[in-house]
């Protein structure tokens, strides 16, 4: 694909240059495979291969831009799309600061995370997973459901300053299981992600399948009382609560806009749990990294939260063209954050549960459709969903039926009781739109003290 | 009929049906334009168009679908055949094959948006000035952050399908949105939104943004509401009646009523992403959803709503189906696929025939259950005056800030963007961050008071997600101001 993408760049740049246009070109292509599960068969079984260009034109301050989603042979089309983000850039008001079109470093290609095994996923391939992943598990009235998505993206920049080529590709995959008892209508899932093929485990899946299948088949269920709980997170839910650090938390342009809870006086301050490290760092491959950002800066390790004390925000070109200061390398589809791992030995689901405790637990794994109650405060709020359990003092396990939470995020990683020595990669590509990989690594679990749970559900 | 390249795809068509395809459609954008302008402070900060070209096909066979796109036409065999070989494929896993309700056949059916004048026509020059001189109207001190957006899309969809249907919608939609920001006095920020609404008799072109009182005037409003927020108290914790008004009347309806009623939700088709429903299918007919006050209609024939588009993506003409009638549960939101496998399921004939609710957000995904306009019908409660008349303690609320519902839309946990306390039948003030939660048929059947005609605003929805391959897609709620009692707010 580099050498299409190069020979576009060519044509683009050399066109534009003859009309005195300053542009920048990105390229994608998203090839993707998609095995959709519902009520024990295959659902949906879809396959998509798009092509797009974006063409950024500056004139002083105004800018213009135009998509096309065409062939990646279509040349007039994209000198077409030129041309007309060149026209809109006429009419575009400039803003009040300098906008610069970065002078594009020489960089190797950026394909070291690319496995040919996963960009060649068949649908046996995922029937053959899921399978494994679920032996012997699918009776008395439990179906499965859930997906096994699987892609490869091209990606590439150039722009009229030189005649350099940033060229990215790289495949992702992940299989994200659940089994429902239709008739309960409970619901518990397992996921994992791979950047190569042979990273699926799918073992790994049955097994803590079937330790949850026991509890939900035989374990009392429950309406949880309202009120503060010991919670002990799945990593589902830790990466979805870390998320919105990138939103609301460590975002320097979300600061600009009086949209973080983090302050600028807040760095350099014991602002969490010291058992909280995050950082940003593309040498964790299982990430879906990438080497340099849409500017052609380094990623390098970037320190956001190291002991609790908050080292950070990240900021990206437009912001820092607007308000000072210097990029970070951020001007990227997707991030590797990584929280740091603990010193507690509970790994698996199996440690978990046989673990000695000192008061009632709530094990939840899985967070469903969070919202930001408010920004500035950090305050979130979701419901429970698959596979959570009541772990209670005197040995016993019990079903909590769904339950809903309200806290403020620098509460709930403040009081970090406990972290899993284990971490794994947790995919978070959310496939909308183009194809664009994310993963975050997280432990396996984390205990967080004194959360809120403000309502209970009475049955499944 | 003009593109050149329908006799290739009724070609391609042939030769699926040929290759062993119980059925196939395809749906082909020759013409797909979006425009997007985003201003922040007054400055232009995005201004972009785009255009796409490509086709989705669809098959059926031996009892299971397969689904390829491609942004280009220079293979279509192997788009063709994609799709097919992965049905066959699918086919391996297969719990109950797949069979779809019948149907009148398309035949040249056309579809044309309600619009007088193509934003597409107006020149950059005066949208940016238009915009420009809203801007000039958020402009105040206590105003920190000033955002405008606006997005127009028009697109030439050709549906063809084996059965010899044959139909084409081209669809011109619009939205527009102003926000404003400002730090209240604890120093957090506070915001206030205005959408673009639309008439469901008019037009949906730039003509609308010409109106000052579909967008414009809202300005002033949403400036005063703001400021009168910062210095606000804050909502008190407390169990009260909730009146709400359209802008987040349309979340209550869209999250709890709208998706708890897609029958692919039901039969359990998103239950590994988007969630599943409260709802059962023996419920259809007997679940008292609400209050005798509610009633509920999935109307895709109103003339001029993102959630009326001709015909849906199984090619079955849009239709005004009633959902729930005086508070009892009706039907659903359906397919061809899901009504029959609904009424097998159930053993009766549940949905007599495909709702038309089958749609997908562009040629890169298969059609799936999505909501039309579901419309809260207008009640005999009079206006907000009316009710808030009528109102012994209770607080009023507008605009959507956050939104959080279970999983299978048994509870949800709304925040909006600003609150007005009511006592004894009369407003006695402001409150800023106002939520309200409760479980869902409670809510519903604790539904006290309808507004008249009056009240209703036709709210649009742009972005509502579900499926996966995930996908976003455009809709619309007719909904008047309504009355809950003994509801949880300030949680
Ligand atoms: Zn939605």
């Amino acid at each position: 694909m580099k050498e299409i993408f190069a020979a576009a760049a060519n044509e683009l740049r050399n066109f534009a240059r003859e009309r005195n246009i300053a542009a920048e070109f990105t390229f994608h292509r998203g090839v993707s495979k998609l095995v959709r599960f519902a009520n024990s068969g295959v659902s949906a079984n879809t396959n998509e291969d798009t092509f797009s260009l974006d063409v950024d034109v500056t004139i002083g301050r105004a800018k213009g831009s135009f998509s096309i989603t065409t062939s990646p042979k279509d040349i007039d089309g994209m000198k077409i799309a030129l041309l007309r983000a060149a026209e809109i850039a006429k009419f575009a008001v400039p803003v009040s600061f300098e906008r610069k079109i970065p002078i594009l470093p020489e960089r190797l290609p950026d394909d070291s995370n690319f496995d040919q095994r996963i960009e060649s996923m068949t649908t046996a391939d995922a029937l053959d997973l899921v399978g494994q992943a679920t032996d012997d598990l699918l009776s008395d009235g439990l179906s499965l459901a859930g997906m096994v998505s699987s892609g490869a993206i091209y990606e590439a920049r150039a722009n009229t300053l030189n005649n350099n080529l940033l060229y990215h590709a790289g495949t992702d995959a992940n299989m994200e299981l659940v089994i429902t008892n239709d008739k309960e209508k409970w619901e518990i899932q397992s996921s994992q992600s791979a950047v190569r093929f042979s990273q699926f485990a799918p073992e790994e899946l049955r097994e803590e399948f079937a330790l949850l299948l026991e509890q939900y088949k035989n374990k009392e269920r429950m309406s949880v009382p309202v009120g503060e709980y010991e919670v002990v997170f799945g990593r589902d839910a830790i990466a979805n609560l870390m998320n919105y650090f990138g939103w609301i938390g460590f975002n320097g342009r979300s600061l600009k806009h009086d949209m973080s809870f983090l302050r600028e006086d807040d760095i350099g301050k014991q602002v969490f749990s010291p058992l909280l490290t995050v950082v940003d760092d593309p040498s964790f491959s299982d990430t879906y990294p990438y080497a340099f950002d849409a500017s052609g800066i380094e990623r390098q390790a970037f320190p956001l939260i190291r002991e609790g004390v908050f080292q950070n925000f990240f900021w990206d070109k437009e912001t820092v063209e607007e308000f000072g200061g210097e990029p970070t390398g951020h001007d990227v589809p997707s991030m590797s954050i990584a929280i740091g791992s603990g010193n507690t030995p509970v790994n698996a689901l199996s440690d978990l549960l046989a673990a000695p405790r000192e008061k009632d637990i709530l094990y939840i794994p899985y967070l469903h459709y969070m919202g930001i109650v408010n920004a500035a405060k950090g305050i979130v709020t979701g419901s429970t969903r698959f596979g959570a359990l009541y772990l209670k003092k005197d040995g016993s396990i019990a079903v909590p039926y769904n339950m809903r939470f309200t806290a403020s995020l620098k509460d709930l990683f403040s009081n970090i009781k406990w972290i899993s020595q284990r971490r794994a990669a947790l995919n978070l590509t959310n496939l909308y739109g183009r194809r664009h990989p994310e993963a975050m690594l997280t432990p396996r679990f984390t205990c967080i003290e004194k959360v809120p749970i403000t309502l209970a559900n009475t049955s499944f | 009929m003009n593109s050149v390249y329908l006799p290739l795809l009724r070609d391609q068509l042939a030769r699926l049906k040929e290759s062993g395809a119980d059925y196939a459609d395809v749906r082909f954008h020759d013409y797909d334009e979006s425009e997007s302008l985003f201003f922040l402070q007054g400055e232009l900060r995005g201004c972009e168009q785009n255009s796409k070209f490509g086709l989705g096909v669809r098959v059926l066979a031996d009892g299971a679908w397969g689904f390829a796109s491609a942004s280009s036409l220079g293979d279509l065999d192997a788009t063709f055949q994609r799709a097919l070989r992965s049905a066959k494929e699918a086919a391996k896993c297969l719990e109950r094959p797949i069979s779809l309700a019948p149907r009148d056949v398309l035949e040249n059916v056309r579809f044309k948006s309600p619009c007088k004048v193509d934003p597409f026509d107006i020149p950059l020059k005066e949208k940016i000035e238009f915009f420009k001189s809203v801007d000039e109207k958020l402009r105040k001190d206590f105003v920190k952050q000033r955002f405008l957006s606006y997005e127009s899309e028009h697109r030439q969809i050709h549906f063809l399908d084996t059965e010899g249907s044959y139909g084409v919608r081209e669809i011109v939609d619009i939205f527009a949105g102003m926000r404003v920001v400002g730090l209240d006095v604890d120093g957090l920020s506070q915001e206030r939104t205005y959408n673009l609404t639309l008439d469901p008799r008019g037009t949906r072109g730039w003509e609308l943004l010409r109106d000052p009182k579909c967008f414009l005037d809202h300005a002033e409003r949403i400036v005063n509401e703001l400021e009168s927020v910062l210095s606000a108290p804050v909502c008190p914790k407390d169990v009260r009646s909730v009146i709400l008004k359209p802008g987040i009347m349309f979340l209550q309806t869209h999250e709890v009523v709208g998706h708890a009623l897609e029958l692919d939700r039901i039969l359990g088709y998103e239950l590994s992403f988007a969630g599943g429903s409260f709802v059962r299918l023996q419920d259809f007919g007997n679940l008292r959803y609400g209050s005798d006050k509610m009633n509920v209609a999935a109307d895709a024939t109103l003339p001029n709503s993102p959630g009326s588009f001709g015909f849906d993506d199984d090619g079955v003409p849009c239709q005004n189906v009633t959902l729930i009638k005086n508070g009892i549960l009706q039907s659903a939101l359906t397919s061809r696929q899901t009504i029959t496998e609904a009424n097998e399921k159930a053993g009766m004939i549940i949905f007599e025939k495909s709702g038309a609710s089958n749609r997908a957000t562009d040629f890169t995904r298969p059609p799936i259950e999505r909501m039309t306009n579901i419309n809260i019908l207008p009640g005999t409660d009079g206006t907000l005056e009316d009710i808030v008349k009528s109102t012994k303690k209770g607080i009023i609320m507008d605009g959507d800030r956050s939104w959080s519902i279970g999983s299978n839309r048994e509870q949800f946990h709304f925040a909006c963007e600003i609150g007005w306390l009511v006592e004894d039948g009369a407003i006695t003030g402001i409150v800023r961050n106002p939520t309200y939660s409760s479980p869902t048929l409670p809510f519903w059947r604790s539904m006290s008071a309808v507004g008249n005609a009056s009240t209703c605003e036709l709210v649009q929805v742009a972005n509502c997600g579900k499926g996966l391959p995930s996908q976003v897609m455009r809709l619309g709620h007719c909904v008047p101001v309504c009355r809950f009692d003994n509801v949880q707010i300030g949680l």
